[in-house]
């Protein structure tokens, strides 16, 4: 079939031309094929027009007086090199170095003279189908580049999303270090620390399931139950069974979140931590050597049912002298081009015989070292803890709690005795609910200075476990110093409370008058045996012993302690920090 | 990665070859379910025999279909894991939810 020429795309077609006659052939041809046709009559003219116009295509008369048709299709290219546009020279030249000339100057045709109507046909037809294709390119590469813009404003906005519901801590920056290297925009991992009440220092290093946007969005939700549970001074295993229900509820089934928690507990003394699916969690001594290895012992967060569940950490007790690392699995799995892992192997070697203080960045440097520029295909996350700089704090901290009292006077206005909270728990409430940090919750509302006050918490919590695993389950703190002993007492703990049939702990807590101003009383009995006063006294005097750490801290906290009833009831009581200035 | 299925004695056999990971979900989960359709099919075993590699994403697909089979009350077993398969599968304490042979 004969091809007419006439397709659906119109052309617009510049002829250059210094003769009329010829250019308005041309021209006729063009219009009756359904294309536009526009005149220049030499080169200058050309490129103005060209400029202009922007034709789909050019027929360029090969010799014209002043610029030739050889340099005007040179000057037309450099006008528009990123289009292509066909540029046809039209010759009654049969020289076919004159030919070779044209075509390497960019002619994409050549149409002899005199033109045959069927032959320019042929050519526009083809032209047409280019033309047709490289606008409907262009349609779809803009609507490409739209859609990235919208998905880069998605994910500014993602990221800072993200960055208000898991911020990055910077305050803990001498004790706890970490780096998070995503390998794609957004980052599955996520490290979070919390401070509770009683000063201890909650971790958590997360590893969502997958990569990128999802594997962030799996994290997300952790983030603010992790913060408020540890704010309120949650353990680590109310903490573990919160957050696996956050997930499930959160979270389609087959997302899940393996998880490493820890907790610097600064009241028990010991570091305690729970690792479910994650690399283990390691405890480095000054000579960079694994003491104590914490391999992951659970399925990761959302698998179970909250009540299949074991959210009981290992415990160690603490030392001054060691770091505690956690990874992600990016770590261990970062894997170079020839798909060697960096594996344990690679961590140990990093850091073995590394001064404490530039641990952290010889393991960076090792793994970006080890990647040799390779992209990992996982993220990689670790952090490390120095137990050094928590002794340091806690040292600072400890010299603001025994400050002296001479220095501090009496703000006149204060009102006093205006609210009293008194608590009985049964045996069964006290297996499932953690009382303090509901106390706490209490405390926030009515006296929300005496609330915030790590030391309150620390009486408030002393008391408390003391009617509890002393008074109720007759634990003897002793067991704590033998070998093991933090794990067996955790362990008996459990056990007893458990099996514990009937009992029964009052709580008193009210804000008194007194003469030094206002004062937060508290009072805890239990419906146990009791002890031998005198015997007990001369134990709790022995400040230093680690076991005693609370009962000695009580007394230094608070302006009183009594005994009563042969050691079923204490009561304490202490200064309000809202009614104290310092000067 | 590859999946290919066998059946013996009511027993489904999907063995799987090369890296299991996040781009496997939509091959690994129309296998495991053309193979519970069957009638005749009242077990599943999953071999790992073949697997040099597996992520995070492939072990929230084995959850699936470990809640798959529950429903279905038909048991999922693993098979022949070993090496980094072993390994994934340990760190993550998959043994307590799977049966491996």
């Amino acid at each position: 079939m004969a091809d007419t020429g006439r397709t659906t795309v119109r052309l617009k077609a510049l002829v250059v031309e210094d003769s009329l006659a010829q250019a308005q052939y041309l021209c006729a041809i063009l219009k009756g094929c359904g294309h536009t046709a526009l005149h220049a009559a030499d080169g200058y003219q050309a490129l103005e027009i060209y400029e202009r116009e922007r034709p789909d295509v050019v027929l360029l008369d090969y010799s014209m007086p002043g610029m030739d048709g050889r340099e005007t299709a040179l000057r037309l290219r450099q006008l528009d090199p990123t289009r292509w546009v066909p540029i046809w020279f039209v010759t009654g030249s049969e020289d076919t170095e004159e030919i070779a000339t044209a075509i390497a100057a960019g002619a994409d045709a050549y149409i002899p003279k005199p033109v045959n109507v069927a032959i320019l046909t042929a050519h526009l037809s083809n032209a047409a189908r280019y033309t047709a294709i490289q606008r409907q390119m262009k349609a779809q590469n803009s609507e490409l580049n739209a859609y990235f813009e919208v998905s880069e404003e998605e994910n500014r906005a993602a990221r800072d999303i993200m960055k208000r519901l898991l911020p990055i801590q910077t305050e803990h920056g001498k004790i706890l270090r970490t780096w998070n290297s995503p390998a794609f925009k957004f980052s599955g991992d996520i490290v979070m620390a919390e401070r509770s009440p009683d000063g201890s220092l909650k971790v958590l290093l997360a590893d969502g399931v997958g990569h990128g946007l999802t594997a962030a969005l799996n994290v997300l939700p952790l983030g603010r139950a992790f913060q408020s549970m540890a704010q309120k001074g949650f353990g680590l295993a109310a903490l573990v069974t919160e957050l696996n229900h956050t997930i499930r509820r959160d979270l389609p089934s087959h997302r899940f979140v393996a998880a490493t928690l820890i907790n610097i507990d600064s009241i028990e003394d010991r570091i305690e931590v729970w690792n479910g699916g994650n690399p283990a969690c390691l405890m480095l001594d000054s000579r960079g050597r694994v003491v104590r290895q914490w391999d992951s012992r659970h399925l990761p967060l959302g698998v179970l049912a909250s009540d299949e569940i074991d959210p009981h950490p290992e415990f160690e007790p603490f030392r001054e002298d060691v770091q505690i690392f956690a990874c992600s699995d990016g770590l261990l799995e970062a894997a170079c081009c020839a798909g060697r892992q960096f594996g344990a192997d690679g961590l140990r070697a990093a850091i073995a015989d590394v001064p404490v203080g530039d641990r952290f960045e010889a393991i960076k440097i090792a793994v970006v070292e080890h990647l040799a520029g390779h992209s990992a295909t996982d993220d990689i996350t670790y952090a490390v803890i120095d137990c050094a700089a928590e002794v340091r704090r806690r040292v600072r901290r400890g010299m603001e709690t025994t400050m002296p009292r001479q220095n501090l006077t009496l703000q006149p206005h204060v009102q006093v005795g205006d609210w009293e909270l008194r608590l009985r728990v049964g045996a069964e409430r006290l297996k499932h609910v953690e009382v303090i940090p509901i106390l706490q919750e209490f405390m926030a509302r009515f006296d929300p200075a005496g609330a915030i006050d790590r030391s309150t918490f620390v009486v408030l919590n002393e008391l408390f476990n003391n009617a509890l695993e002393h008074g109720l389950l007759e634990l003897d703190s002793r067991l704590k110093d033998e070998v093991n002993g933090q794990q067996a007492y955790a362990r008996e703990r459990e056990r007893r409370l458990a099996a514990l049939g009937d009992g029964v702990i009052f709580v008193d807590i009210a804000r008194v008058a007194s003469a030094d101003g206002a004062k937060l009383r508290v009072r805890v009995k239990d419906s146990g045996k009791g002890f031998d006063l005198d015997a007990w006294h001369v134990d709790a005097n022995a400040l230093f012993r680690r076991n005693d750490r609370g009962i000695s801290l009580v007394e230094q906290l608070c302006d009183s302690v009594q005994y009563r009833d042969g050691g079923t009831e204490i009561e304490v009581t202490r200064l309000l920090p809202s009614s104290i200035a310092v000067h | 990665m590859n999946v290919s299925v066998n059946h013996e004695n009511g027993k489904a056999r999907l063995a799987l070859k090369g890296r299991f990971d996040f781009t496997c979900h939509r091959g690994f989960k129309q296998a495991y379910e053309d193979a519970f359709a069957g009638v005749s099919v009242n077990e599943l075993v999953v071999d790992m025999r073949e697997v040099d590699y597996l992520d995070s994403s492939a072990l929230g697909m084995l959850l699936l279909l470990r809640d798959k089979g529950k429903a279905m009350g038909k048991p999922v077993s693993l098979a022949n894991c070993g090496g980094t398969v072993r390994d994934v599968l340990r760190v993550a304490n998959f043994d307590k939810l799977f049966t491996l042979h």
